[in-house]
């Protein structure tokens, strides 16, 4: 099987070399681009993240990546948002001012515990609870958690799974084509390995 | 299957080796970082920290192409810490693979505060080093650990890491006491550091509100010999 070359979208404040890293261990083509034609053409892109949402927002707005995400979404491509990268996929976020990329139909919110016993970050192992039937493969998987903000949706239809953290939070979320993960399956070790491999082969 | 965290923690010299220390004084060689980093991959270890701990004392930056090398081994969160003095090593280190970057110094509070602006406090770990228990009060002259780690968590880091000198590599238990009295009082996730001989050790403090626990020790010593031997034990093999 041939695979698309998958465009990780490098862009100063992710932590884009631990993507790449994984698709490399895994023998799928891969390669960092900071060049906004790079992204409008590629058929798959990973928008990796570490770090806060304006700072992401304005260094994607100052290189004309988030245009390039966008169109490339319009024309038909697989977009994965990892971590704050699925945060950006929304309209906005409370940590910060900047609108997102509007993707996925929803705002990411600070998680407000209900309890002293509840730290923030969610910083941990956790499992992922698939509400849909075709992402059973990725259930009784344990993936790594590190966000202070979740991502509330407009429509429960594009949560795909859930974690329960101080009660059910969004950890997969999917409208057609652009999906997004809370945790960082690049440091999930084989679940990562999984769920990347989905996205590596994902097909109509 | 349990959703606490037992953290590896490698100590690197200025040479790159491997050890292990003794209330901060005495090394003991424990070998090659990649060699255990394979091993601790292998046994898909929940996260691992490495500090090299003569960076800072010898004013050198982080080695940033050894740093990324040891990433590229790690399908696990990494931190690191030493040596990090300005933005740019937070940048290079993060886009290298680091997770997390490890703070200790209370001097570096604006540095703390330009880092989480960017990349967020989820990139931040506070580390106290104390003396005594971390319940403690503040003595005369310093800050007592639950004043120095919420200094932390107001300049912006998401964790706080609590080391016990007084219990590095002795292997005789955690001050779990301590360490369950300040995760109380804490609303970040707090890491248990200091005196674990083994996992159940370090259980002891979770159980107590650490939300982790870090050993050297733990995972690199087996007996009362210290023989180095790597060892870990599998998530669903552990107490919820």
């Amino acid at each position: 099987m041939q695979y698309d070359e998958i465009i990780i979208v490098d862009y100063d404040v992710g932590n884009a070399a631990s993507v790449l890293n994984m698709f490399s261990y895994l023998g799928y083509p891969a390669r960092l681009s900071a060049a906004p034609a790079d992204v409008s053409r590629a058929a798959r892109i990973i928008l990796p993240g570490v770090g806060s949402f304006d700072a992401a927002m304005n260094n994607l707005r100052a290189s004309r990546l988030d245009a390039a995400i966008v169109a490339a979404a319009a024309s038909g491509a697989y977009v994965f948002g990892v971590c704050l990268g699925m945060q950006l996929l929304g309209r906005a976020s409370e940590e910060g001012v900047t609108e997102g990329l509007g993707l996925i139909d929803g705002v990411s919110r600070r998680i407000m515990p209900t309890s002293p016993t509840v730290k923030v970050p969610n910083m941990g192992w956790r499992m992922a609870d698939p509400c849909r039937a075709h992402w059973a493969a990725i259930a009784d998987a344990r993936y790594y958690f590190a966000n202070s903000y979740h991502f509330c949706c407009d429509h429960d239809a594009d949560i795909v799974a859930t974690v329960d953290y101080d009660g059910a939070k969004t950890a997969i979320i999917a409208t057609g084509r652009v999906t997004g993960a809370q945790f960082h399956p690049e440091k999930s070790h084989r679940h990562g390995f999984t769920l990347l491999t989905r996205f590596a082969g994902l097909s109509l | 299957m349990s959703d606490t965290r037992l953290i590896p923690l490698l100590l690197i010299d200025h040479d790159h080796r491997l050890i292990k220390t003794v209330r901060f004084g005495e090394r003991t060689y424990i070998g090659d970082p990649f060699n255990v980093l394979r091993i601790f991959n292998e046994k898909e270890v929940d996260e691992i920290c490495v500090l090299d701990i003569d960076a800072g004392a010898d004013g050198r930056s982080p080695d940033f192409d050894f740093i990324r090398l040891l990433a590229s081994e790690c399908f696990m969160p990494l931190s690191y810490g030493g040596g990090i003095t300005d933005l740019d090593h937070a940048r290079r280190l993060i886009a290298g693979g680091i997770e997390k970057l490890v703070i200790s110094s209370p001097s570096k509070m604006p540095l703390v505060r330009a880092i989480a602006d960017i990349f967020g406090s989820q990139s931040l770990i506070g580390c106290v080093n104390y003396q005594g228990s971390a319940g403690d009060e503040a003595a005369a002259d310093t800050l007592s650990p639950f004043d120095a780690a919420t200094a932390f968590v107001e300049a912006g880091v998401g964790e706080i890491m609590l080391q016990s000198i007084d219990r590095d590599g002795m292997r005789d238990g955690m001050d779990v006491a301590g360490i369950g009295a300040l995760s109380a009082r804490l609303t970040t996730p707090v890491i248990a550091l200091g005196g674990a001989g083994a996992a159940t050790d370090m259980q002891a403090a979770i159980a107590a509100g650490a939300d982790a626990a870090a050993s050297g020790s733990a995972f690199c010593f087996i007996g009362p010999l210290r023989a180095v031997l790597v060892t870990y034990p599998p998530a669903d093999g552990r107490p919820a």
